[in-house]
């Protein structure tokens, strides 16, 4: 592959077809990138961007409830809110803040230069981009959707939802989901084959490890979704009737198909903040994992068990006695895998000698809160009481215990920890503990409390609640505490803000850190490592280090440092599809504008000219 | 003021059960509570002892033990928690057997349960029974419900006397239970079923056999004609204005809609507009006046003439009237 292949006979405006950009700096070199670190750069300041409105969400769902019988957002535009809050925060905000992570990390931790697929890459994260616009334009176009995040049917049909809001959350739920899709292929690709010579899957590290397990969960689940939203589509807009008891279909159905994917989309969300604990809790013991395999396999399995529990989301639907043991057996049975992870990060601080930096603190909280939302989970899983809490704030309280406490809290931590890769810049720890303490402290206030509302009998998504059902008090509370918590997770960003831009800058390796990411410069060289090295153990770095030893290394090529070429592809293919789903929403043409778009843009994705580059090796010894 | 609040008791509380459903259900939820809460205190506390008791010293530079794991110690922690999970799986499968049906040799009543956009119908067919909202049980005896809807997902929940299920179109869910003492008993809709989900309440009041006997006598009869000059031009607007479309008056050729809330014995319901507000004149004539300002996108106020054509707007005087002649439907 060098050059010589086939050349597009193109008219000349379409020129740029065939001519790779070779910018370095500025915007087009952010549009064209294929370098993972950049992309998982955008990756991350535009989660940053959708946790910010899906705060905003939550905030206002919060006034709302403040007190009784408000009249703020009421009705369908208090659903629109709810529904956008979690979509928002679930595909826009938590999952891509797990794929910024695997982006920047995986290719450093498994000593790569890139990953399987560069160009693909850019295509995942202009789709995610792409789905965001989509499912936030509703909007200013008619209003969002208001049918809740899983879109129950036959409430999502047209009959009784009119307006064009769930078209909109449809399509963009499609255009996120061929991103993680694509995304999950480009990791498992890059996973299996990548790995630094020497460095067989049980001397990986343990994120990359959980990386690799949620991949392929996303391969596995994300289709089920995407077919369920597609015939939902042909439901709302060709007269299909897959979920349309009139006709003969069932709504059931649906809740089977969302749930399938939905399930295993909890552990898509914490098993990458699992895998980030799991890095950082050794780092700041000085010592190894404790069982490390069994924290592998323990994730491997919960990845798979992911998939035997959906039907408990689905205790009240009437399945009967024999269904609803079954599946309450396969969800308490998770709680071993997940207890084999608790008790490893807890023996590994044992006898360690802890240092209480900020992303330890993170860490840490993690287990406690991902603990409290276990053990409500298990309560759930009881499905004789859970026909009770099923739907009420008890189940609110539980998975924002999860998901939150065990979710965001890990990427909290990872930014904080691997901020210095990202950007060799590193976070102030004075404020970072403050920090750290006042979102601890208000998270629990905030979420906490929402247990006593759920016994107490408070359904979730309802916009409004009179005196005499007693839950003033507690929302009130409630409320104030979000608004706490909302102002100091703005404040952690602020500070990562201010962070990139100050001048603390970081050394390569300023955590004494284990994985092979910390070897090389912080921010490390578009080519990540000049010389690939060779492992040997787990924690090769950490080894090298304590023996004093450099890590073996790979002879060099005599052409250079082979680098993939930028593109325009990924953008301008994502572009086409995004305007196609418009297209498809208002059933207008510019579906097959779009269409065009992106078909023209996928020949020239498959027949543009070759762009592939050498660069110079660094003098030896200097990194 | 969380004290305050797990401790009094509340309308839609169900760690207050009031029937042995609910009660065997609290017994559950309690049970898994404390062995959560259990184990929580163990692991945690051997956690927050770990990071207290390990926390390095200044200056402190040597390294720990390097130690890797350990197998057995592993297996066992995994067969604890394999235990665990089967002591909380024991009680969960045999409850779930044991609601599944009334305790043998029990007569229940039974009662349909049919969710609408927003508001719920009770039918007992063995007394030509049809209501909304509002209905009475026998205390002591067990009630068997069968729970559909016409249009969307809705879920029926009584807290105090039972867990949820699902009304489901398409589907005939089951569920059952039984009051042990008189009073009224609040209920609600718990899952998302559109814009004014909050305001589908409904009310259960549990009376003794004789006063059940005589309510179904009651709402089992032709509605009574109305009496005064202003609830006799009432019903006229009534039979005028289509509100016989959707809404069934018993005893009236014409009013059989199904649509909308049967209103037979409309004067005997305690509360309005998903048991949001008293039924009384005023009120009742403010909901004329505005349905959707009291449930955002009700059919009603979405498809009833009156209220998308100004043509058809009922006049001030004209809600009186009808607020009279429903006031005096009992």
């Amino acid at each position: 592959m060098s050059g010589h292949g086939p050349k597009l006979a193109l008219p000349k405006f379409l020129s740029f077809l065939r001519n790779r950009p070779t910018k370095e700096n500025g915007l087009v070199s952010w549009l064209t990138t294929v370098d993972h670190k950049r992309i998982g750069i955008l990756y991350l300041y535009t989660s940053f961007f959708f946790l910010f409105v899906g705060g905003i969400e939550a905030l206002f769902v919060r006034t709302q409830l403040s007190a009784n019988d408000l009249e703020i957002f009421v009705g369908s535009t208090y659903n629109q809110l709810v529904t956008m809050h979690a979509t928002t925060m679930i595909f826009l905000a938590i999952m891509p803040l797990a794929a910024a992570f695997f982006n920047f990390m995986i290719p450093l931790q498994i000593g790569a230069r890139d990953v399987a697929f560069p160009r693909l890459n850019a295509f995942s994260y202009f789709m995610y981009l792409a789905g965001g616009i989509v499912l936030n334009a509703s909007w200013f176009m008619g209003g969002a959707s208001d049918v809740g995040w899983f879109a129950y049917a036959p409430l999502t049909s047209s009959t009784y939802s009119p307006t064009h809001g769930v078209d909109f959350w449809i399509l963009g739920l499609i255009l996120t989901g061929i991103s993680s899709t694509v995304a999950a292929i480009n990791f498992i690709v890059t996973i299996i084959n990548m790995r630094a010579p020497g460095m067989t899957l049980m001397k990986m590290p343990v994120f990359s490890w959980m990386a690799f397990v949620t991949a392929f969960l996303l391969a596995f689940a994300l289709p089920v979704i995407t077919i369920a939203l597609i015939i939902l589509f042909m439901d709302r807009n060709y007269g299909t009737t897959f979920f349309q008891t009139a006709a003969g279909g069932d709504p059931i159905l649906w809740q089977h198909l969302f749930w399938v994917f939905g399930h295993p989309e909890v552990y898509i969300i914490v098993l990458p903040a699992f895998g980030i604990v799991s890095e950082i809790i050794p780092v700041f013991s000085k010592k190894p994992l404790f069982g490390y395999k069994l924290v592998v396999l323990s994730g491997a399995a919960i990845g798979f068990m992911g998939f035997t529990v959906w039907s408990h989301h689905m205790f009240t639907v009437g399945m009967g006695p024999i269904v609803n043991s079954a599946f309450s057996i396969t969800t308490a049975a998770i709680a071993i895998p997940t207890g084999v992870k608790i008790f490893n990060w807890i023996l590994t601080l044992w006898n360690g000698k802890i240092k209480f930096s900020v992303p330890m603190m993170y860490a840490t909280a993690l287990v406690f809160l991902f603990m409290v939302g276990g053990f409500s989970g298990l309560m759930h899983g009881a499905a004789a009481s859970d026909f009770q809490q099923h739907d009420t704030y008890f189940v609110v309280a539980h998975f924002h215990y999860t998901i939150l406490g065990g979710g965001l809290f890990g990427f909290l931590a990872g930014t904080v920890y691997w901020l210095p890769k990202f950007f060799g810049k590193i976070m102030d720890e004075e404020r970072g503990r403050k920090i750290f303490w006042w979102i601890f402290a208000s998270f629990n206030l905030t979420f906490f409390p929402m247990h006593f509302l759920g016994t107490g009998g408070m359904p979730r998504r309802i916009y409004t609640y009179s005196a005499d059902m007693e839950w003033t008090a507690l929302n009130g509370f409630i409320t104030l505490a979000s608004f706490v918590l909302g102002i100091t997770l703005l404040v952690f960003f602020i500070e990562v803000i201010k962070a990139v831009k100050s001048k603390n800058k970081a050394s390569a390796d300023p955590w004494d850190a284990r994985t092979l990411e910390w070897s090389i410069p912080s921010p490390p060289p578009v080519y990540n490592f000049a010389d690939l090295p060779k492992v040997e153990k787990v924690d090769e770095f950490w080894e090298s280090k304590i023996s004093n030893k450099p890590i073996k290394t790979l002879p060099r090529d005599p052409h250079g440092i082979h680098m993939p070429g930028k593109s325009w592809m990924p953008l301008i293919t994502s572009v086409g599809l995004m305007l196609a789903s418009f297209g498809a929403i208002y059933q207008s043409d510019l579906r097959y504008i779009g269409l065009g778009i992106f078909l023209l843009a996928y020949y020239g994705w498959a027949l543009e000219g070759d762009a592939e580059y050498y660069l110079p090796y660094p003098k030896k010894g200097k990194k | 003021m969380f004290l305050d609040f797990i401790l009094a008791p509340q309308m839609y509380d169900w760690l207050d059960p009031a029937g042995p459903v609910a009660s065997d259900q609290k017994d559950l939820f309690f049970f898994t509570l404390y062995l959560c809460v259990g184990i929580f205190v163990i692991v945690g506390g051997f956690m927050l002892y770990s990071i207290l008791k390990f926390k390095a010293k200044p200056g402190d530079e040597e390294l720990p033990d390097q130690e890797h794991g350990s197998t057995q110690l592993e297996v066992g922690l995994m067969i604890v928690s394999g235990i665990l999970v089967a002591i909380i799986a024991v009680p969960n499968v045999k409850l779930l057997y044991k609601l599944a049906k009334p305790p043998r040799g029990s007569d229940p009543l039974q009662i349909n349960a049919i969710g609408h956009q927003f508001w719920w119908e009770f039918e007992i067919p063995e007394y030509g029974v049809e209501t909304a909202n509002e209905f009475k049980i026998p205390v002591g005896r067990p009630v068997e419900f069968n729970v559909s809807s016409v249009d969307v997902i809705h879920s029926f929940w009584v807290p105090r006397l039972a867990g949820k299920v699902d009304a489901v179109p398409g589907r005939d869910n089951y569920l059952w239970f039984q009051a042990d003492e008189e009073g009224w008993y609040s209920g609600q809709c718990a899952e998302l079923c559109g814009a004014s989900h909050a305001k589908m309440k409904f009310e259960v009041q549990a009376v003794n056999e004789e006063d059940f006997l005589l309510w179904v006598e009651k709402e089992s009869s032709p509605a009574r004609q109305p009496t005064t000059d202003l609830a006799k031009e009432g019903k006229d607007l009534f039979l005028t204005k289509m509100c016989v479309t959707c809404h069934a008056v018993k005893g009236y050729d014409g009013a059989i809609g199904i649509t909308g809330p049967n209103l037979s014995h409309f004067g005997n319901r305690r509360k309005l507009a998903g048991m949001w507000i008293e039924n009384n004149q005023e009120n009742l004539e403010n909901w004329l006046a505005n349905p959707a300002k009291f449930k955002p996108d009700n059919i009603m106020a979405l498809q009833a003439p009156m209220y998308i054509d100004e043509n058809f707007a009922l006049t001030k005087d004209e809600i009186e009237k009808l607020a009279a002649y429903l006031k005096e439907l009992y």
